[in-house]
Parts: structure tokens; sequence; C-alpha cells
């Protein structure tokens, strides 16, 4: 059984761990029904349940739930773009998120997907332009500015 | 009192008058209806500075128009970017987008947009003339009957799990959870919010919706470089108006599927604060668990299309009927359209059908006018709609993550949120690339604390008697139904054996 094949399981199991330990200060039956622990008790614990039961499948036939993983070259590509993700979040507040877009798709285009410079350069301002033309100035969705922009 | 024909004949020529109006508000709806993460509600309330100025049945007719092509409109995304634009059209991904990888995408338009608007027609008829009895019905659908249309939905997870059983109930289970967090439904205690105080209205379901097919679908694309097969590519780009006619012909061979799917989603709508996801998803597993060819569901069918988009127009019909006739709003665009209402001086309830009845019935005529109107200016866009697919995945991926990103901070305007999307971005990809079935997760994400609010509100009323869930005819009949269509597919697969096993004997004499 590899470490991969298991993560589900031991995600569901977190998951159900952390939905318990988050509400160990709450109720679990109040006056005369159930508390507001109830519900999630009975779901983390059917949870666990159920990921054990996988990883006793995995055990007993382990290339049963055996997972495909993706070539090394996909791996990096999602990686990235995880990657880009993350930076268009942390720079969002301080460059806006219109700029912070436009730098996060240049990126994907020029770096993640090796994409020819010109046409790369007008997916992005094209793009720009149409996420401040639709959601800021015909929606009027504030969405956070660059710091000097009029 | 039922309205007479001719007093619905002048109604209709009073909304038609408008059609211009009504063309404005649907291209406006539909856009934002395929905008993930923005829907009707914040788009009327963008524009109340119109619907407030104006008369009455003008803004009326502006704002019912914009709600139900924001119906219509969500299924253009999930059918050909495997993105739902809001909650109602989450089902249509399910056979939607598979349809579109075979190069049927303009196919699957027309039948979502044909459903969508006889659905949509279907329901709105049927309100103006059995609105009263209608009325009532939303008097008999108390928390105990809501638990069991609810399970209808989520039994949804064992169909769609039915491959691999344990891997679809984790997904469900693991949406389940994720529903269960934040304040609880009874006593608004937060609960597994880690602190977030982000989280204390449990987690939003538009940085779900977003990152579990919007961006794990696009971080399919950047590893896989392609989302159309080869095969599937050619068919694409050879559509034309044969495909358009086509995909008429498909849908009007379903015609019943629609009308009885349409129904389920006005009865659910009709339910204050049960809503088009529901619907969407209990007609769906209702139209698999009758269909004699349930297996292909999910394989890019045409009923699959069908089913959840009739049955979440049908809802918009049924979100205003409690509006109209009991003052209370079944959805947060009839909230938004109530405060329009409030303003213009109408006063919702009863008594709304006596003094204004050009208003009462007239939503609902609008409703038909703007639905007839669509289906002449949606069928004829779809060959170009469709072409959206022919977008390079290289190109289109980067602009849906920025695009989608943009939408899932939109509507709380919290920087948290996009933590929340990228979080169930890598989710959802994790969950595709290990054959673990996102849509069952996001049944569970929807349906839990509808399920949970229910059960607790209903033990509440009764004093913690369980067998309250047994003490309505109502209840006892849909949980009958609820039993009879977890034995069905059992039962139709034991008589297959049996024929099966019978057949060689057959042969053999």
């Amino acid at each position: 059984m590899r470490l991969i094949d298991a993560t589900p399981a031991l995600f569901m199991i977190a998951l159900s761990a952390a939905i318990v330990a988050g509400t160990g200060d709450l109720p679990y039956w109040a006056d005369i029904t159930p508390g507001a622990r109830f519900f999630p008790v009975w779901l983390a614990g059917t949870g666990i349940l159920l990921a054990l039961l996988l990883l006793a499948n995995l055990y007993s036939d382990p290339a049963g739930g055996r997972v495909e993983i993706p070539d090394a070259r996909a791996v990096v590509r999602v990686g990235l773009t995880t990657g880009g993700m993350i930076g268009f979040i942390v720079l969002t507040p301080f460059v806006g998120m219109v700029l912070a877009g436009a730098l996060f798709m240049a990126f994907l285009l020029l770096v993640v997907l090796r994409q020819p410079l010109m046409p790369s350069l007008l997916t992005v301002a094209i793009v720009a332009l149409g996420v401040e033309g639709i959601f800021v100035r015909w929606l009027g969705v504030a969405l956070p500015a660059f710091p000097f922009s009029i | 009192m039922e309205p007479s024909l001719g007093f619905v004949a002048e109604l209709f020529a009073h909304a038609f008058s408008y059609w211009w109006l009504i063309l404005i508000a649907t291209t406006i709806g539909i856009i934002i209806g395929a905008m993930p993460g923005f829907g009707s509600a914040n788009t009327i309330i963008m524009l109340l500075p119109f619907t407030l100025a104006v008369d009455v049945d003008v803004a009326m007719i502006f704002m019912v128009s914009l709600f139900c092509a924001s119906q219509s409109g969500g299924g253009i995304t999930s059918i050909l970017l495997n993105i739902p634009g809001n909650g109602g059209s989450a089902a249509t991904c399910i056979d939607g987008y598979p349809m579109a990888k075979k190069g049927l995408g303009q196919q699957a338009l027309v039948l979502s947009f044909v459903a969508s608007q006889v659905g949509g027609m279907v329901t709105a008829g049927m309100s103006i003339f059995l609105l009263p009895y209608m009325a009532k019905l939303a008097y008999y659908l108390h928390s105990v009957e809501m638990v069991v249309i609810v399970l209808f939905g989520i039994t949804l997870i064992a169909s769609i799990a039915s491959e691999n059983m344990l891997k679809g109930l984790i997904a469900g289970g693991l949406g389940l959870l994720i529903g269960a967090i934040g304040a609880d439904h009874i006593y608004s205690t937060p609960r597994a919010t880690f602190g977030f105080l982000e989280l204390y209205d449990g987690v939003p379901l538009i940085p779900v919706l977003i990152g579990v097919f919007a961006i794990s679908e696009a971080l399919m694309m950047i590893e896989s470089r392609s989302v159309l097969s080869d095969e599937g590519l050619e068919v694409a780009k050879r559509a034309g108006w044969k495909e358009t006619l086509e995909g008429i012909k498909w849908a009007f061979q379903r015609t019943w599927l629609m009308i009885w799917t349409a129904i389920v989603g006005l009865i659910i709508g009709i339910v204050p604060g049960a809503g088009a996801s529901i619907a969407a998803f209990v007609a769906y597993q209702q139209a698999r668990l009758y269909s004699k060819t349930p297996e292909k569901f999910g394989t890019g069918i045409p009923e699959g299309v069908i089913a959840p988009e009739s049955a979440n127009n049908g809802c918009s019909s049924g979100d205003l009927i409690p509006l109209l006739v009991i003052g209370v709003p079944g959805g947060t665009t009839a909230a938004v359209m109530m405060i329009v209402m409030t303003y213009h001086g109408v006063q919702l309830g009863p008594r709304l059908f006596i003094q204004s009845p050009e208003i009462g019935y007239g939503v609902f005529v609008t409703m038909l006018v703007a639905y007839c109107v669509m289906l002449f200016t949606t069928l004829p866009l779809t060959r170009y709609i469709s072409r959206l697919i022919l977008i390079p995945t290289a190109v289109l991926a980067p602009i849906i993550i920025a695009f989608t990103l943009v939408g899932a901070f939109a509507p709380r305007g919290y920087m948290f949120d996009l933590w929340l999307t990228l979080f169930f971005g890598v989710i959802g990809y994790l969950c595709r690339r290990t054959g673990y079935n996102v849509v069952a997760m996001l049944i569970g994400v929807i349906l839990g604390p509808l399920l949970e609010a229910n059960v607790m509100r209903a033990l509440r009323i009764s004093g913690g008697d369980p067998w309250t869930f047994f003490s309505s005819p109502l209840a006892n009949i849909l949980w009958v139904l609820l039993i009879i269509s977890l034995l069905i597919p059992s039962l139709v697969q034991w008589n297959k054996n049996r024929q099966a096993a019978l057949n060689p004997a057959v042969e053999n004499q």
C-alpha cells in the first residue's frame, strides 16, 4: 500500500478528527433535543469508519485503489500553477487584484505553459481589461485596487 | 380565485409590449448566470436605482426576466467548462460536460436552453392557474417533509457512487463534514470554524463551487493540455445549424421528462429556503431512477442535461409563490424583489391578488413571456457560444483561473474566500486524480446543512420525539416513495439477472 493511495483516507480521518476537536466545547445534547455537536460527531464517526474501510480495502487489495500519478512535467506544471495562485492571493492586497491577475496570467502563459510572447501578452491585456470592465466598471464590485490608481 | 383567460391575455399583451426591456434583462441575466460567483440577487441589488425609479410593473418585468435568464445561463459554463454558474446548474455538469467532451457541446447547450425554457414556461403557466392550490402546498411542507425531500437528493450520492461505492461515499461524507462547519442552525453556536470569523456562516458555496469545479478543471487542463479528444474536436469544429436542430429534436423527444422534472422543481421551489440546487439534484436523481438506461447517466446523455435544467427553471416560479402569496421570500432574489415591491407600496400576501391582481399574476405572465423570448434569442446563439470550447486549453485554463478567482472574491469581498477557493481547488484536483466524485462531495456540502437544519427544527418543535418524522400523512407518503426509489435499482437489477438466468435455460430447451 503506497502512501499516495492512502492519502484520501488519511485526509478524511484528519478532517473528522478536526471536526470532533473543533466542536469539543459544545453540548452533544441540549434540553430535550440534540445539541450543536450531535450532527458533526455522527458525521465524523461515519467518516472515520469509511476511511478505515478504505484503508482495509487497500491493505487487502493494494492494486484495487492504485492511483495513476501524472508524469513529472505535468506535476511540475500543476505545482507551478498552484504556486502562482498563492502568489496572486499574496500580491493582491499590495498591487490590486487586476494587476496581480495580469501578472499571474503572464506567469502561467509564459513560464508554465510556454506560450509565444505576443499572443500571451495580448491575452493578458484582454483579460485584465475584461476583469476591470466587467467586475469593476459594469458590476461595480469593489476589488482590491492598486494603491496609486485613480 | 383563478384568473380568467381574457385577463391573462391582457397581462400577456402588456408584458409583451416591453419586449425590448425583457430582451435587455434576459441578456444581462444569461451573462451573469454564466459567471460563477455572480447571481441575479447581486445584479438586482446593483440595479436598484433603476428598479426603484420606474413604475412597479416595469420594475417587476425587468427583475423577473433577469431572474429567469440567470437560471438558464448557469448551464452554459457547466456544459462547456465543467464550471457551474450557480448552485442550480451544478448537476448539469454531470452529463453536460461529458457531452461537450465528445464534441456534442452545441447539442448539450440547445438541450439546456430548451429544457430551461420549456420547464420555465410549463411551471409559469401552472402557477397562473393553480396558484391558490399551490400556495396551500407551502403550508403542508414543513421540516419533517423537507427532511425526506433532502434525503431524496442525498441518495444521489449512492447512485453516483455506484461505480466505486466506498470512494463515492467518502466523497459525499467529506462534503457533509465540510457542510457541518459553521454556526449550528438552532443555537447559532459557531463550531469547527478553527478560529476563522469568515466561517461563522458556514463554508460559503461559491468558493467551494469555483474551487472544486473551475480551479480543479483548469489544473486538469494544465496537466493534460487538452479537453477534447481529437475525434471530439473534429465533431465540435463541424457544428452548425444542423446540430442546433438536432438538439431541439432530442429535447422534444423527451418532452415528458422536461415537464415532470419542471414540476419537481416547482414543488421544491415553493418551500421557503429550499433552492434550485436541491431541485436540480433531486430531479437528476429521479430521472436516473426511472430511466430505462440508468447506467448511461454520467456518460453524457441528453436526459442528464434536461432533468436538472428543467427543474432549476421550474424552481424559479416556485421561489416566487410564497413571496406573493404569504409574503415570505423563497430565496435571496425573491427577498430583493420583496424590497422593491414594498418600496413601491405593493402589499404582499393574499390581499395582493384582490388589490393588485395585475402584479400578482403579472409576475408569472412575465415569466412566460421572458421564457418565450429567450427560446428565440438563445437557440440561434448556441452554435457560436459552443465555440468557446475550441479555444486552445493553454489559453483557456489561465483565463478560467483568473476570472473565477475574481468571481470567488466578489460575493463577500473577503481575501479569505480566495484561500478557500485555492484549498478546494487542490482538494478537487486530488479528488479527480484519485477517482473520487466531486459532484458527490458538492451534494454533501449543499444538502448537509439543509438536512441538519430541518432534522433539528423538527425535533425541537416535537420536543425531541423521533416519531415526529412519521407523524404527517404527506411525510409518510414521501418516506414510502423514498424507500421505493431506493429499492427500484436493486429490483431492476434482480429482474435483469433473473431474465439473464432464464434466457440461456430457454435457449437450451
